[in-house]
């Protein structure tokens, strides 16, 4: 676990908010760098993220350090502030732009993705099989690395557009229907 | 650049075209080829600061996400480009993150990068670093390393394409100025040529052909003034230096008039003076024996009587002489003064022969010598002195008789002679001793005998010859003397007379001659 942190130390140097100061990140440091770090690489449709709005990060769910997202609040995202909200479950999830899901949902997840159609929401996992069942990026960690996988499909139904940069950068896609389909 | 001073002026054209051209191209090339070169690095980090920008859009996901190895693989995608030698990612905080190498480089980068972008170029290459950020956040910084072999080669190729537009510019300029210098050398070669013949010739009535009004044209106008100018002086100076000329001949004449006068009148002078000591000696020598004979009576009154008539006798001689000398004197100054007085009329030559002849015969006789006179008949009468010419007539025959040695003989002729003026001319020969060449002219002169004679005991005043040829003169003649030395000599004078005198010698008789002509003057 030791390494581990050493290996995200240097991944936290990329980050663009500051962690100087600080202890050494938490893996939920790393993760929560990782979403602000997605936030830039991904299109809103404007029926859902009007100019002025502020971005709403929603984490419903059980987390080991939840509170690690709380760094995220207030920050800046091209012109706009972040707001983060905790939620304890994914029921009144509606309104978010970016919901991550902690493994505690899984059970309601099936309902939840079909519950966010076309709602403009990124929903983003770090829950082994959530990107197979429609959650759009879904976190991971190899060979003592935070990766990531998305899925596609979902990311379209969803109404969102994610950089081709992103998409080269994931361990995993799914859903990618060959042109055509 | 200095000019050789012996450059012809042709040559001076053309390599100031040429060095002119030279330079201008050169000049231009320099700065085309700056300007190129400037605009081909201006190209050069445009192009590379475009392939950063694309590199560093391409790896903010990697950045931002840690993928060192897809970071990697952009960058590799310069190996399109075969001057990249060298390109790198850095992270956010100047950490390196991603390099690439391209072909045959090993250098390596290790400095830090610069916080913003910027290049610059070292001998060999360009160095550019670019920004990379991701939505207006600073994520990292590329750079990269580009050789500057299209730079140089673009600089090779510039300079080879100025170098052949100055070598073929250079053949066009010196084609053109070779035609083109003769607008000016041709002209002024005239100008060289015509000075060069007027120099020679001295011919200032020559000129240039003007064409055209350009300095040339002025130059030759000038010049063609400068000559007329000339030839104006020259003719203005030959007037003067004839008149000049002819003022100092003038000037001349009148100085050898005056020399020639000044020496006439001192020989004149000289002759007066020797004329009066001649004519004192003369004088006195008569006197002196007069003087002599009469004291020698007077001291011996006892003497017997006929050597007192030989003494007398002697000093009767002597007394006659000097009374001649007399004479002789006042006739000459007489005639010289022109105060002769002359008495004028028809005369005829066989009057005065016949007359002259008398006064002289009984001498001829004494001496033995054969006198034959031949005058030609019916010869015209002249106007003059009868008196005179009988006296001229007798002091030639005297003198042939004098000089002519016992047993010789005298000749007399008169004859007319009608051209080219009409005059008689009378001859009087002797078989006498002759007169020395150098003393003929001599012995018309006063006092003056033949060479050897002036000591001589022949009497005579010596002034008989000189009024002779007074009188001769006098009436328009001439009377000379020719002589052989040792053989005779023959004494001519002439008398000139008028056609008119002629017609009435034959009708007029004898006794009617003196009423005649009358009116006629001789000069």
């Amino acid at each position: 676990m030791l390494s581990l942190a050493i290996t995200l130390c240097i991944v936290t140097g990329t980050m663009t908010f500051a962690l100087a100061g600080q202890a050494p990140p938490a893996e939920y440091q790393v993760k929560a760098a990782f979403v602000y770090n997605f936030l830039t690489f991904v299109e809103w449709p404007s029926r859902t993220l009007n100019e002025a709005d502020s971005l709403r990060v929603c984490i419903a769910g059980e987390f080991p350090d939840a509170a690690a997202f709380d760094e995220l609040n207030g920050q800046e995202l091209m012109g706009r502030k972040l707001t983060v909200r905790r939620m304890k479950s994914v029921e009144n999830a509606q309104g978010c732009h970016v919901l991550f899901i902690g493994s505690s949902e899984g059970g309601r997840l099936s309902r939840l993705v079909e519950s966010l159609k076309g709602s403009g929401t990124l929903t983003i996992g770090d829950t082994t099989g959530f990107a197979q069942r429609g959650v759009v990026i879904n976190l991971y960690i190899d060979q003592k690395k935070v990766r990531f996988e998305i899925n596609a499909e979902a990311a379209r139904r969803a109404g969102l557009i994610i950089s081709s940069k992103l998409l080269k950068l994931a361990g995993v896609v799914y859903g990618l229907a060959p042109a055509g389909n | 650049m200095r000019l050789s001073q012996n450059m012809p002026l042709k040559q001076r054209l053309i390599l100031i075209s040429l060095v002119t051209t030279g330079i201008a191209m050169l000049f231009a090339g320099i700065m085309l080829s700056a300007a190129e070169v400037a605009s081909f690095r201006n190209s050069l980090v445009s192009d590379l600061s475009v392939k950063a920008d694309i590199i560093g859009n391409q790896c903010t996901a990697a950045l931002l996400f840690n993928v060192r190895q897809d970071a990697e693989e952009i960058l590799g995608a310069l190996r399109a480009d075969e001057h990249v030698e060298y390109a790198a990612v850095y992270s956010g905080n100047g950490a390196l993150f991603a390099t690439y190498q391209g072909k045959g480089s090993e250098v390596l980068f290790s400095q830090a990068p610069p916080r913003s972008d910027s290049h610059h170029f070292d001998f060999n290459h360009l160095h550019l670093f670019h920004q990379i950020s991701q939505h207006g956040k600073r994520v990292g910084m590329v750079s990269i390393r580009s050789d500057l072999r299209g730079l140089y080669a673009v600089l090779l190729r510039y300079i080879i394409v100025v170098g052949i537009v100055i070598v073929l510019s250079l053949l066009v300029a010196y084609v053109i100025v070779t035609r083109m210098q003769t607008a000016i050398t041709d002209p002024l070669a005239d100008l060289v040529h015509l000075m060069q013949r007027i120099s020679r010739d001295k011919d200032f009535s020559m000129r240039a052909s003007v064409a055209g009004w350009d300095e040339l044209a002025s130059l030759a106008d000038g010049f063609n003034e400068m000559l007329s100018n000339i030839q104006e002086r020259d003719q203005l100076l030959e007037t003067h230096r004839r008149h000049l000329e002819n003022t100092v001949a003038d000037l001349q004449r009148s100085t050898e008039e005056l020399q020639e006068a000044n020496k006439k009148l001192k020989a004149l002078d000289r002759l007066k003076s020797d004329f009066i000591s001649i004519v004192s000696h003369e004088l006195r020598t008569p006197l002196t024996s007069i003087k002599a004979f009469i004291e020698l009576i007077l001291m011996k009154p006892h003497m017997p009587q006929e050597r007192k008539i030989k003494l007398m006798n002697t000093i009767n001689t002597e007394s006659d002489r000097l009374g001649r000398l007399i004479t002789d004197l006042l006739d000459l100054s007489k005639i010289e003064a022109g105060k002769m007085n002359w008495r004028m009329g028809k005369v005829s030559i066989d009057d005065i022969v016949r007359t002259s002849l008398a006064g002289i015969q009984p001498l001829a006789q004494n001496k033995g010598l054969h006198m034959t006179v031949n005058v030609e008949p019916s010869l015209p009468r002249i106007f003059g002195d009868k008196d005179r010419l009988v006296q001229v007539m007798a002091n030639i025959l005297s003198n042939a008789i004098k000089f002519t040695n016992n047993g010789g003989a005298v000749h007399i002729t008169a004859r007319r002679e009608p051209a080219p003026q009409p005059q008689i001319i009378v001859e009087i020969s002797d078989t006498g001793m002759g007169i020395p060449a150098e003393d003929i002219e001599l012995i018309f002169d006063k006092f003056q005998r033949s060479g050897d004679l002036l000591t001589s005991s022949i009497e005579g005043t010596g002034l008989g010859l000189s009024i002779a040829r007074e009188i001769v003169e006098y009436h328009g003649g001439a009377l000379w003397a020719t002589s052989t030395h040792g053989e005779g000599s023959t004494f001519t004078f002439t008398l000139p007379f008028e056609e008119s005198d002629e017609e009435q010698a034959h009708p007029l008789p004898k006794s009617s001659r003196n009423g005649g002509s009358s009116e006629r003057h001789h000069r």
